[in-house]
């Protein structure tokens, strides 16, 4: 199997986090800088060769990227966020605007792709979680922002179903068709990183943001 | 006469600037070099593997950390008890036949049986069986055996009726046994992992077997690693953290695979001597330069209970304790090397 197909078929997650933090625009509003980035494409490897000579020049804070595997054949696209909202990159003009048009053009976005991957990265300036992500068998089936209240959402795959509930900002696993149940007994998760994880069912759900630990032993 | 001295002087000034100039330039240089942690997951060995390399180009982390799985991959396609076709479950189904290994594969049993007997028992692959049948080894329903079986199951386990022949390298167990190589396959995985990662010269970086982890270098921030150790009795709340750098990591903890039948905790970690789960520890942290043999020491000491931890030979090893009563134990070691800070009892 070739590295680029690996990374894709097996729907291994990855996540990059840029670390310097550099000013490229100082004369940029604080606001006007990214708070997430989205990039949905079938080519990853461009993607990051083309975006990684600009991501300092996009936030201005050190940033989490993530990859992950998607399902179904999608519309390809970007989608930029700042601290006022949606960034329109094809009729803002601005130097951030300006990178990501040029970004879109050199991976041909939009279109229609069918092995679609998600590149996110998110300002590690976000201290607080906003959204989780569903993940089921490694690919990313749904992101949730935090604030929502959800009862009994399913998730089910080849290996099984899981529901959950989502409410006051904290998700728990109401039941789960695994024998051992750990993922139930696991209570309700809130901070940014917590994960429940199942592992028989292959699911995972995780609470977006910076984790406060490097690592975790248990 | 005085303008020459000036001119010298301001010569040696100029230089002077030149040479600041230039340190800063190099410092700057240095200090602008853009470090991303490219980071990777997978299922494989029954659990969750994660990984985390620092790297220049996010791209070569990706390449590193795709040979990194693709050999854990292959130690899951050997020594993984979870998948039927491993070399291992081929062993386990042919009971009283010499079985012929590669010389990688009877290392590590050699290995594990060593661990076994430094271990007094306590630690023993051929506990496969036993494990099977609290329903732990597999995705059944776990519940409490009948104690005929839990007996006649336990005369399986004995790490000393594996036949290992140095001069063949093969390997022969007996009618029943089954060998689980559990903590010691996570352990080597990572070792092996390490490996691939430091042929390409990365020094920062980590791999992360189920809570299970080495971790080399500093992280991303330059700092020593930040680890957290889960508390055992609030799901997500950390009960300690510690600082560390070039070491193995293991935990061994009864709160991960568990039931509660009548309020009583039926966990994975079977006591080979009983047959029923340990119950002297809710958790065991240990910090060793050999993350595979942590693995096995981490089992040992959970099932030896803090008591008898303290009286063996093994106790200057950093050590981190929730004994059954839920009371913390840790070493000097432990607190003033690594930095230990208690977060919650």
């Amino acid at each position: 199997m070739k590295r680029r197909d690996f990374f894709i078929t097996t729907g291994i997650i990855g996540s990059f986090y840029c670390l310097r933090k550099l000013k490229a625009f100082d004369y940029l509003p604080e606001n006007n800088y990214l708070s997430n980035l989205l990039i949905i494409t079938d080519d990853c490897d461009k993607a990051v060769n083309l975006l990684q000579p600009h991501l300092s020049k996009l936030f201005n804070s050190s940033m989490e990227i993530k990859e992950n595997g998607l399902t179904g054949s999608i519309n390809a696209d970007i989608v930029a966020v700042t601290a006022l909202g949606l960034l329109n990159y094809k009729t803002e003009k601005n130097p951030i605007a300006n990178i990501l048009f040029n970004l879109s053009k050199s991976l041909n976005l939009p279109q229609k792709i069918n092995n679609p991957k998600l590149l996110s990265i998110t300002s590690k300036n976000t201290k607080q979680p906003n959204s989780i992500s569903i993940f089921s068998d490694l690919k990313l089936i749904e992101r949730i922002p935090i604030s929502e209240n959800i009862n009994d959402y399913k998730i089910q795959n080849n290996f099984g179903e899981l529901y959950f509930n989502l409410t006051d900002r904290k998700v728990w696993v109401k039941g789960s068709s695994c024998k051992h149940k750990n993922c139930e007994l696991q209570g309700k998760i809130h901070n940014s990183g917590d994960n429940i994880i199942c592992i028989p069912n292959r699911i995972r759900i995780e609470i977006n943001g910076k984790h406060f630990f490097d690592a975790k032993t248990y | 006469m005085g303008n020459i001295f000036s001119m010298q002087k301001l010569i040696k000034i100029l230089i002077l600037i030149n040479i600041i100039s230039c340190i800063s330039f190099l410092s700057y240089s240095q200090n602008d070099t853009t470090r991303y942690e490219v980071y990777a997951s997978k299922y494989l060995l029954g659990t969750l593997i994660e990984g985390k390399v620092i790297v220049n180009d996010i791209n070569d982390g990706r390449k590193i950390l795709y040979l990194a799985f693709k050999e854990i991959e292959k130690i899951d396609s050997l020594y993984s008890y979870q998948n039927l076709n491993s070399l291992l479950n081929r062993i386990n189904k042919n009971p009283d036949k010499e079985i012929k290994l590669d010389d990688e594969t009877y290392s590590l049993l050699k290995r594990s049986k060593h661990y076994s007997a430094l271990y007094n028992g306590l630690f023993d692959i051929t506990i496969g069986k036993l494990v099977d049948l609290w329903g732990f080894n597999s995705e059944r329903e776990i519940r409490i055996p009948d104690s005929s079986l839990i007996k006649q199951y336990q005369s399986f386990v004995d790490y000393r009726k594996i036949i290992l022949n140095d001069q063949n390298k093969t390997i022969l167990i007996r009618k029943g046994m089954n060998l689980d190589l559990g903590g010691i396959a996570k352990g080597y995985a990572i070792k092996k992992a390490c490996e691939i990662i430091n042929q390409f010269g990365i020094k920062d970086y980590f791999i992360d077997a189920g809570g299970d982890l080495y971790i080399s270098g500093l992280n991303a921030e330059h700092q020593t690693w930040h680890i957290g150790i889960k508390h055992p009795r609030k799901p997500n709340s950390f009960v300690a953290s510690f600082r560390a750098s070039n070491i193995g990591v293991a935990t061994s903890g009864d709160y991960e695979r568990y039931i509660e039948i009548d309020g009583v905790r039926y966990h994975h970690i079977i006591d080979p001597r009983t047959g029923f789960p340990g119950n002297k520890c809710q958790s065991v942290t240990v910090i060793m330069d050999d993350v595979e043999q942590a693995t096995a020491f981490a089992k040992y000491i959970f099932l030896l209970g803090y008591e008898g931890f303290r009286k063996s030979s093994f106790s200057n090893i950093p050590y981190f304790i929730i004994d059954a009563s839920g009371k913390v134990h840790y070493n000097e070691i432990f607190k003033n090397n690594y930095n230990l800070k208690i977060i919650e009892e």
